[in-house]
């Protein structure tokens, strides 16, 4: 190739254009310290320990293990581990990683809680090391959306390091909390739920989305004040996670303090753990005309045989509302068991006036015809 | 057939038509050279290939297999057609089932050509019982197909920009995957150049960095198409030494090569009969004949119009039940567009397609009989490509290349030998573009910290400490880090220079549909507000090119013209790199500042051409760091001299129109677009202070284009020289130095001529070197 610039006369070239536009920020290279009172265990880690009343009010050692976590299974809420991570990013990829890890959990009647800081790059290694400790084979995590962020994300920390993470197992309340609140709640971010389900009102809180830059900030600077807000706002993250599990233990085992405008929800999952209280909870929505509390209902009592209790359920919602669920289940009751082909036919009719989607008019023109020959010919 | 060779015979027989014949090279059928399938080749391998007809190989399809299996990277040039991927499937096969943990990756240019190859794969494993895993992973792959991919995928194919967005970021979700990479595949390697090229080096260094990482150091199997430099070209890219394969052993059918030069309508101004038309007639000849035909067009404009000028040909001549679909095919169409294309083509349900380079590489369109060249592709590799695209091993087959008016095709037309007997154009990257380096710098720090010590194109402390002033990494502990928020490799591209592409909507009749999409640059000179837009053979006007939110408006048109832009520039020399000087003249190589403005715009009237108004556009101006060649014509050198004999009044036309053919025929020799390399005449630059040529890579930061200029500057002067005097026209015509009007301008092409003898002159004794 013919002469070219060298890359260091090049890269000098477009340093003083670039330079021109803008002065660079200042750097800052040294260690940072954090000036405030939190343990330095590691070169670059430090920690801090909290401890809060356990928001558990059963006694832990119950031997009545709550089938709404079935991981729970021969375990007890003292395994629970409840974890978050702050991170460098929010897109994952591996140069993003995780400064801020906190771990809660139950001893004694109290909520214990480390936070680990990492406070430069090069103490990740130790900062991982710290954190496996934790992970004992005895232990659950608990995190909130962490099966799809946070735990690939210490994975890849792990990897890079040469290091395997633990497999330990996780419930991801967010998981839970979309079963129980999705139809109520604009959304399941964590701080909704905080808000409408727990009464828990943060003042001042640091959106998640500024965190990154607060600690890129911090190791320019190292000025460590701006970094107290994301310390507290991880630290009410874990208390929220604990608060939260217990707050879905509590009302699992006392159906009676569910409010009614979520009996629906918590009756579907007990029943789908097969749990009767559910049928309970589903009664009393039902009372309420909560036509999805009737689907859930009558479709139990139809797989368990219980056809007359269906069948009534059905007939109250018709009566209420002839909707396509109810129509089409009558339908099928009176074609299939009762053989009132007449009555099941006007009730086919009366769907078909009103549905709109092709598909479903297939559906009820098919069974239509059925029925109609059956007319003719009985 | 036989169709075919009627028809040849009868256009042989025609002397209106082979008046126009430059060259008409009959290439005679070639019989195959064959070896055995190697005897440790598995019997399950050796039963699949036997139930696909094959029963030995090509020779260079062995000679990779031993070369690949003794571990050496190699780049296999080979023609069209040729079994060339054979050449890495039967080792990278026969190794993985060897050695059941090893992976190989296959990356391709473009999707087409992966799913194109994922299908030929499976066709391969499916007939057998190879038990080797192959995942395509590219931007249609669902996400539950990804997790597979990674996981238990043999074989994954992708492209370079997947490897570079996707795989190389997440690099830890596919460390079962790359610390068992052992073969990688580049096929295509030739189309890795310039920009694409440069990106290119740098994806690969990033790869063999995180595959280092685990442990791993993959041998490179790369396939070019014919140029003068495949092996230079691969070395660059993957910068290890490679063995080059460039012996085919395969089988040839006899094929016409048909050289055609339009002829002059106005031989005083030196007009030919046009391109398009003059392509669509030859075309429609043979398809009415039901002879399966490529047309390739220059342009995504051009393809529309040939499309529509042979569709109504056929109408003309044709009733319904014996209706010969042609259809256009170019970049732009939405991928299921294409995919019907193809589809038709392979079925036969379509006869004729018309093209740009979109279907130069190898997708899978069946069998053509005739390939019509409506220009020349810009390289004569592409010449053969695009010629190859017609005619499999045994059948006989033809390639018309109708030249137009442009000073390249011109040059080739008229010089028949330069295309026949030796291939002096190479392809040209640069890796080490300042801009390319430093983005991938990002992604790799992002990917992995450096220590302090480390190499990526030279030590990595002077460009970290760059990156740190941006804020963007950070030195801690002898090791540094990226230390921002954003994920690096989402904001660059690895296909041009800039990453913001506008997508195009029809909003005619309250529609809000996505037709296409195109990179800003080209957007500002061709979707301007009230431009006319063609696609897929339906015309379109922009309403509004809107920059801020990346899309282009436009509404249903029909409109009896077309509209070409008028662009205007202005360039300052930044830095000087390299001086020299000769008694010829003075080069230097450097950094310029370029600004560019699109101002006006001419409607010019369908298949006339005549130009029947002037539009203004508003569009803000683009600024651009570039390289570039400036050849300063200094008064005590032959070049300067010369120029100053020339008559006052003359000196800018003619300095001018010097630089218009050194800059048209430059492509020839560079193997880029013409647009690529751009020209920038001075009578007196503010700069070196004399008459002054710069030669510029259109390209931010340059793609190795100014380098390549200087390097092959004594070829390119000889063919700016030979063209001019091999033009019969009188005072000059687009063909040549462009058409002269005014009036006291006639003597510009003899002044223009004898300048760029006495320069060549001139040259050829102070190298010594009989160009």
């Amino acid at each position: 190739m013919a002469s070219g610039g060298s890359l260091a006369g090049r890269l000098g070239r477009i340093r003083t254009s670039r330079d021109e536009k803008k002065v660079s920020e200042s750097q800052n290279n040294s260690i940072p310290q954090l000036k405030f009172p939190w343990e330095q265990v590691k070169s670059f880690v430090s920690m801090r320990q909290e401890i809060f009343t356990s928001p558990f009010t059963i006694n832990s050692a119950r031997s009545d293990v709550s089938p709404l976590f079935p991981e729970l299974k021969n375990s007890s809420i003292e395994n629970l581990l409840f974890y978050d991570l702050e991170t460098t990013g929010l897109s994952g990829g591996a140069g993003t990683l995780a400064f801020l890890a906190g771990f809660g959990w139950i001893e004694h009647g109290k909520l214990i809680i480390n936070q680990y800081f990492l406070h430069d790059f090069p103490g990740e290694i130790d900062f991982l090391l710290l954190i496996r400790e934790l992970l004992t084979d005895n232990r659950i995590l608990v995190s909130y959306n962490g099966k799809s962020f946070d735990h690939p994300l210490l994975r890849t920390r792990f990897l890079m390091k040469g290091l395997q993470l633990p497999s330990v197992s996780e419930i991801d309340l967010l998981h839970s909390s979309r079963r129980l609140w999705k139809k109520r709640l604009p959304s399941c971010r964590l701080c909704i739920i905080e808000e409408r389900i727990l009464d828990i009102h943060r003042v001042n809180d640091v959106p998640g989305m500024e965190v990154p830059d607060i600690y890129f900030n911090f190791l320019k600077t190292n000025k460590p004040e701006p970094l107290e807000g994301v310390f507290k706002h991880h630290l009410q993250d874990i208390k929220s996670l604990a608060f939260l599990f217990a707050h879905m233990e509590k009302l699992w085992f006392r159906p009676s303090a569910i409010p009614s405008n979520d009996k629906t929800s918590f009756g579907k999952l007990m029943l789908f753990r097969k749990r009767e209280e559910g049928v309970e909870l589903l009664k009393e929505s039902f009372l309420k005309k909560d036509q999805d509390a009737g689907k859930i209902l009558s479709i139990y009592y139809k797989r368990k045989g219980a056809l007359t209790a269906a069948v009534n359920i059905w007939k109250e919602m018709w009566d209420n509302q002839h909707e396509l669920f109810q129509g089409i289940e009558l339908a099928k009751y009176y074609e299939h068991k009762t053989k009132e082909i007449e009555t099941a036919l006007n009730i086919v009719k009366l769907l078909r006036q009103k549905e709109s989607t092709g598909r479903i008019i297939e559906a009820l023109d098919h069974r239509m015809k059925r029925l109609e020959r059956k007319c003719d010919s009985g | 057939m036989n169709n075919l060779k009627d028809k040849l015979d009868n256009l042989a027989s025609n002397g209106a038509f082979t008046d126009n014949v430059t060259r008409w090279e009959k290439i005679s059928s070639r019989n195959g050279k064959y070896k055995d399938i190697p005897e440790e080749v598995f019997p399950v391998i050796r039963d699949t290939l036997t139930k696909r007809g094959i029963t030995r190989l090509y020779s260079h399809q062995a000679e990779s297999f031993s070369s690949v299996a003794a571990g050496e990277n190699i780049v296999v040039v080979t023609p069209t057609a040729s079994g060339k991927s054979l050449c890495y499937n039967l080792p990278v096969l026969q190794k993985l089932i060897e050695n059941p943990e090893e992976r190989a990756l296959y990356l391709f240019p473009t999707k087409a050509l992966s799913q194109d190859q994922q299908s030929e794969l499976n066709e391969i494993i499916l007939s057998g019982e190879i038990p080797i895993k192959v995942s395509t992973y590219d931007g249609d792959t669902p996400s539950s197909v990804r997790v597979s991919a990674r996981e238990s995928g043999r074989i994954v194919i992708s492209n370079p920009d997947m490897l570079h967005s996707a795989i190389l970021p997440n690099h830890p979700k596919w460390i079962k995957f790359l610390s068992n990479l052992k073969y990688v595949v580049i096929d295509e390697v030739h189309i890795y150049r310039g920009i694409f090229g440069s990106h290119m080096t740098n994806v690969i260094r990033r790869l063999k960095r995180i595959a280092n990482f685990y442990g791993s150091d993959p041998v490179f199997i790369c396939c070019s198409a014919t140029i003068s430099n495949p092996l230079e070209l691969a070395r660059q890219i993957v910068e290890s030494d490679l063995k080059l394969i460039d012996k085919s052993g395969a089988p040839t059918g006899e094929k016409h090569i048909v050289l055609y030069n339009p002829p002059l309508v106005d031989p005083v101004q030196g007009i030919r009969r046009g391109v398009v038309l003059e392509s669509s007639k030859i075309a429609t000849k043979f398809l009415i004949s039901k002879i399966k035909t490529i047309i390739f067009a220059r342009s995504r404009v051009r393809t529309e119009l040939i499309a529509s000028y042979i569709n109504k040909n056929l109408k003309n001549h044709y009733n319904e039940n014996k209706k010969i679909r042609v259809e256009a095919y170019r970049g732009g169409y939405l991928p299921r567009e294409r995919r019907a294309i193809e589809k038709g083509l392979r079925t036969g349900e379509i006869q004729g397609v018309v093209s740009t380079t979109a279907l130069e590489l190898g997708i899978d369109i069946g069998g053509l009989d005739l390939a019509v060249l409506a220009g020349f592709p810009g390289s004569i590799s592409s010449v053969w490509q695009q010629a190859g695209r017609a005619g499999r091993s045994n059948t006989l087959s033809a390639a018309i290349i109708i030249a137009s008016a442009s000073p390249v095709d011109q040059y080739l037309v008229k010089n028949p030998d330069y295309f026949f007997e030796r291939s002096p154009e190479s392809a040209w990257i640069n890796p080490d573009n300042i801009f390319i380096l430093l983005d991938h710098l990002k992604c790799a720090v992002f990917e992995l910290p450096f220590q302090e010590t480390d190499e990526f194109a030279g030590p990595v402390s002077d460009f970290m400490s760059y990156l740190e002033e941006e804020g963007v990494v950070r030195l801690s502990g002898g090791s540094w880090y990226w230390a921002d928020r954003s994920y690096p490799a989402e904001q660059i591209g690895l296909r041009s220079a800039s990453p913001d592409n506008i997508v195009i909507i029809n909003t005619s009749k309250g529609k809000n549909e996505v037709i296409g999409e195109m990179d800003l640059p080209s957007a500002k000179e061709l979707l301007f507000q009230n431009a006319v837009y063609i696609h897929r053979g339906e015309q379109f006007l922009s309403r509004e090119l809107n920059i801020e939110n990346k899309c282009c408006y436009v509404e249903e048109a029909d409109l009896n013209y077309y509209t070409d832009s008028i662009v205007k520039k202005d360039i300052k020399l930044l830095q000087n790199d390299a001086e020299e000087l000769s008694k010829t003249c003075r080069t230097i190589i450097g950094d310029i500042l370029v600004r560019s403005q699109v101002t006006k715009y001419k409607k010019l009237k369908f298949s006339t051409h005549e130009n029947i108004g002037y539009g203004d556009i508003y569009l803000p101006e683009e600024e651009m760091h570039t390289r570039s060649a400036v050849l300063v014509l200094e008064k005590n050198t032959v070049s300067g001299k010369a120029f100053a004999l020339i008559d006052e009044s003359l000196k800018e036309e003619v300095i001018g129109r010097a630089g218009t053919v050194l800059k048209n025929v430059a492509p020839v020799f560079l193997m880029c677009d013409s647009h690529d390399i751009a020209v920038a005449e001075r009578l007196k630059d503010q700069y070196t202070e004399e008459p002054s040529l710069y030669f510029y890579d259109s390209c931010p930061g340059g793609s190795g284009l100014a380098e390549g200029f200087l390097n092959k500057f004594p070829y390119i002067l000889k063919a700016a020289s030979d063209l001019i005097s091999s033009c019969n026209c009188e005072g000059g015509c687009p063909s040549c130095i462009g058409p002269v009007s005014a009036k006291g301008q006639e003597m510009v092409k003899g002044e223009v001529s004898k300048f760029l003898k006495t320069w060549l002159n001139s040259t050829m004794d102070n190298t010594g070197d009989s160009v």
